[in-house]
């Protein structure tokens, strides 16, 4: 219930934040751009439809989830909102977890609106596609969760600026882990070979959760992988939560 | 038994580069809190209050020493739920109607809404329910914090600067409401470095220095203690006497037919008093000169 | 100087001087940069293109596009689409053409469209049919069981390098992988076959490429080789007939129609370039059409 009324808070303080219009309106326009590359393109212009489109998409939620999770906790403290909202008999992991679950309903919520969006530009070009180009959408909402849990994580204890950048930077590491342990299979040198595999799996394999390309190349997918690959981020993002919350637990205000 | 209880309580803060370095911002502070009692923590600004304040809410830990309210931590949320708190200078959610927080409070608190209204109307809001708060000038929003402060039916209302910000009518309003807390059975802890606001409705007051308590007791016990003056105002005296009770005198006003004469204590004061009914004159009255709260308290500044 | 206690007029020539400043700045700007467009010597084209280069292979380029691969190589698709035609059009130099589909499919292997245009592009433009058959191959690689690919390295080798065993192997190859065309097998016999009727199986060739592929150069190029074809053919029927009538009435004919009233051809064919056929001295040749 506590929870519950800290999501909802959240979720609609967001949303009426002008920010998330010019990003929704910016990832519209991306897909809307599609139309012009229609003559130059030789015939492949549906995959480049497909492909702007789900890049758009992923791209707007993960600098929504990059920038307005870095500044949640922040901005709840430079208004003092948090001091009235923790001297009422809420805890404070109760707290942190209505924040996130607030946020990751504004990015389900965004993302739902870019689908539409992308669904009818789709239909309106007569490209044909079935409900399997919506498959890295939904990797994409965990993807998402766990960016926005290392989000919340650094608001916790740097500035907005830095969250952003620290969880940009592992956003960008988390899409390199593969190459990561490649270097280490390469390598004769036995250090490297344990660090290479330490950190590839401790740091968050986000490649996992893209599969924007095979979708659009027809590749099937075995279920197994996907449902191993969301079992990973919500385990994952429990992981940075539970962290997080205990930071929260002994932070001064 | 005490509903609050500080026993040597201390919060050092780390300054500088590498936060090597060390501020006290309170040092070792004794005090209890009465049930039903308005307590006016006063001190100027930077004297600790606030850091008072955030260490009985759980919001900051001590360095030392202990904390009780209601018998239990500060840290313990079963207690927060009869307390009410107002921060300093707070902002509120700026796209949120003033209604919306309020009923967001009322969710965390877990309590029912229908007291949104009614708090509303105590605070002159009602007007102002569906406006953002992003809106709000200051007055509106410290009314509505006051607002938000009392959605619980709290035992316990702490409040950090609660006239911040308003105009003498509202300081008026919310001394009203203060008051009638009391009559309510409820208790009052709030800072404050407005001191006539104090003077006029606290049962006790505490004058916090550089983060040591520096004076504690009863608002009339300290004022009463420390008469400056008396203005003794007689009429119908000759000359004469006028001339004897001068010397006994520190300074004296004469107007019409009356001459007012300001001794430094009660001796001098029953003497003029003495000497004019012996001679035939009239007192016309007898003011006895406090020192304001204001005075009292300038005296710890040097 | 608050602008509602100014007369309109005052408002006016306010507004009217904040639009002059706006737009000459927005002149001079847009100046500037035409001045230094023509200062540089390369066009905008070429440069946009040589970025690439700078790129030793694809590999480096992954690291930057983070998740958005697909997206990049659609980048450099349409840049490499972008730098055919232009050249296509100028000089026929297609020098970076094999650098930027590298650096595409490292991207994306699995866009097999562009090993296809690729790989033709660089056999039949650029006159580098190994590097077009190599990126053909590692096509193949990424692709198994794709059966375009093997396909276009077949024609390659048929048409451009005139290997038809390799030619016959590759169609072989194609024909049995799942979802191919049925059309494979047969190549595979032809090619194999050695047979001298190579104009025929050209032209069944070019038809074929024609309907395999939704790439519209491709079905240019397609289109092409089976009018140079029909023009081949129609040369030498009317080579034949134009032989026969010297045999008959030891002269040539002044024109095409003669063959047809005296009866060695049955009508005049149609010259698939828009052009007119005519003799001379003793030879028939295609030629512009000429005024009638």
């Amino acid at each position: 219930m506590r929870i519950r009324a800290v999501l909802f808070n959240t979720f609609i303080e967001s949303m009426r934040d002008k920010i998330l219009i010019i990003l929704i309106v910016l990832g519209f326009l991306l897909m809307a751009s599609s139309k012009i590359i229609q003559p130059l393109a030789l015939g492949e212009e549906h995959k480049i439809i497909k492909d702007l489109g789900l890049s758009a998409i992923n791209l707007i939620t993960v600098l929504i989830a990059i920038f307005v999770g870095g500044r949640l906790i922040y901005k709840e403290i430079e208004r003092r909102t948090i001091y009235i909202v923790l001297a009422k008999p809420i805890r404070r992991w109760e707290f942190i977890l209505g924040k996130y679950l607030g946020l990751l309903l504004v990015l389900f919520v965004s993302l739902l609106i870019l689908a539409v969006g992308f669904s009818l530009v789709l239909l309106l070009m007569n490209i044909p596609g079935d409900f399997t180009l919506l498959l890295p959408l939904l990797l994409l909402i965990f993807q998402l969760s766990i960016i926005t849990a290392l989000a919340i994580f650094f608001s916790t204890f740097v500035t907005p600026i830095g969250a952003a950048i620290f969880t940009f930077i592992l956003y960008f590491i988390g899409h390199l882990t593969r190459d990561l342990k490649v270097f280490g299979m390469i390598s004769k040198n036995p250090v490297i070979k344990i660090l290479t595999d330490f950190f590839y799996y401790i740091l968050p394999n986000l490649s996992n959760f893209n599969i924007k390309g095979m979708v659009v190349h027809n590749v099937p997918i075995s279920l197994s992988v996907i449902v191993f690959t969301i079992i990973y981020g919500i385990l994952y993002t429990a992981g940075i939560l539970f962290f997080s919350a205990v930071i929260f637990q002994r932070k001064d205000f | 038994m005490a509903l609050i209880n500080i026993e040597n309580l201390t919060r050092d803060y780390r300054v500088g580069f590498g936060g090597f370095k060390k501020m006290r911002a309170l040092d070792g502070l004794n005090l209890t809190i009465e049930k039903g009692e308005i307590f006016g923590f006063l001190g100027p600004n930077g004297s600790g209050k606030t850091t008072t304040i955030k260490l009985l809410l759980g919001l900051i830990k001590p360095t030392s020493g202990k904390i009780t309210i209601f018998g239990k931590s500060p840290y313990d949320t079963r207690i927060k739920k009869k307390i009410g708190y107002l921060p300093e200078s707070p902002y509120f959610y700026d796209y949120l109607t003033a209604y919306e927080f309020l009923y967001f409070c009322t969710q965390v608190l877990e309590t029912k809404e229908d007291r949104i209204d009614e708090l509303l109307k105590l605070v002159g809001m009602e007007e102002a329910r569906n406006i953002p708060m992003g809106k709000f000038s200051r007055g509106m929003l410290q009314r509505i914090g006051v607002a938000q402060a009392l959605l619980g039916e709290p035992e316990l209302v702490i409040l950090d600067e609660p006239m911040g910000g308003l105009d003498p009518i509202g300081r008026k309003e919310v001394r009203d409401i203060i008051v009638n807390l009391r009559k309510e059975g409820k208790t009052v802890f709030f800072s404050s470095h407005i001191l006539s606001d104090a003077e006029m409705i606290c049962d006790r007051v505490g004058i916090l220095i550089r983060g040591k308590l520096v004076s504690l007791g009863q608002m009339e016990k300290i004022l009463s203690e420390e008469i400056e003056s008396i203005e003794i105002t007689v009429k119908n005296i000759s000359d004469t006497v006028r001339q004897e009770l001068q010397k006994l005198a520190l300074h004296y006003l004469p107007s019409d037919n009356k001459v007012m004469f300001v001794v430094p204590s009660e001796e001098e004061k029953d003497k003029i008093i003495n000497y004019v009914v012996n001679n035939k004159g009239t007192i016309v009255s007898v003011v006895p000169r406090r020192k304001t709260l204001e005075e009292y308290f300038m005296t710890f500044i040097h | 100087m608050y602008p509602n206690k100014q007369s309109p007029i005052r408002r006016l020539l306010g507004s009217i001087l904040f639009l002059t400043i706006l737009f000459s700045w927005a002149f001079l700007i847009f100046r500037l940069q035409i001045i230094i467009d023509w200062r540089r010597k390369k066009p905008l084209r070429e440069l946009v293109v040589e970025e690439l280069a700078y790129f030793p292979s694809g590999k480096f380029l992954h690291p930057v596009v983070i998740e958005y691969e697909n997206l990049m190589a659609d980048l450099v698709w349409l840049r490499a689409i972008q730098y055919y035609g232009h050249h296509l059009m100028t000089d026929r130099k297609y020098t970076w053409l094999g650098h930027i589909f590298d650096i595409l499919t490292q991207l994306d292997p699995k866009f097999v469209g562009a090993y296809q245009f690729g790989g033709t592009m660089l056999a039949w433009d650029a006159g580098q049919p190994k590097e077009g058959i190599a990126l053909l191959r590692k096509g193949m690689r990424e692709n198994p069981l794709r059966w375009e690919l093997p396909f276009g390295i077949a024609f390659i080798y048929y048409l451009v390098l005139k290997d038809y065993e390799k030619a016959g192997n590759y169609f072989y190859l194609a024909s049995k992988m799942p979802e191919t065309w049925r059309i494979a097998q047969r190549w595979a016999a032809f090619s194999y076959g050695k047979t001298e009727k190579r104009r025929q199986f050209g032209k069944i060739i070019f038809q074929d490429l024609y309907n395999s592929t939704d790439n519209l150069e491709l079905k240019k190029i397609a289109k092409r080789g089976l009018r140079v074809i029909k023009r081949e053919e129609d040369i030498e029927y009317l080579q034949e007939a134009l032989d026969k009538y010297y045999q008959k009435y030891k002269k040539y004919p002044k024109a095409i129609r003669d063959l047809l009233t005296a009866g060695f051809i049955d009508s005049i064919p149609h010259e698939p370039f828009g052009g007119i056929y005519l003799i001379k001295e003793g030879k028939v040749k295609y030629g512009l059409p000429r005024q009638r």
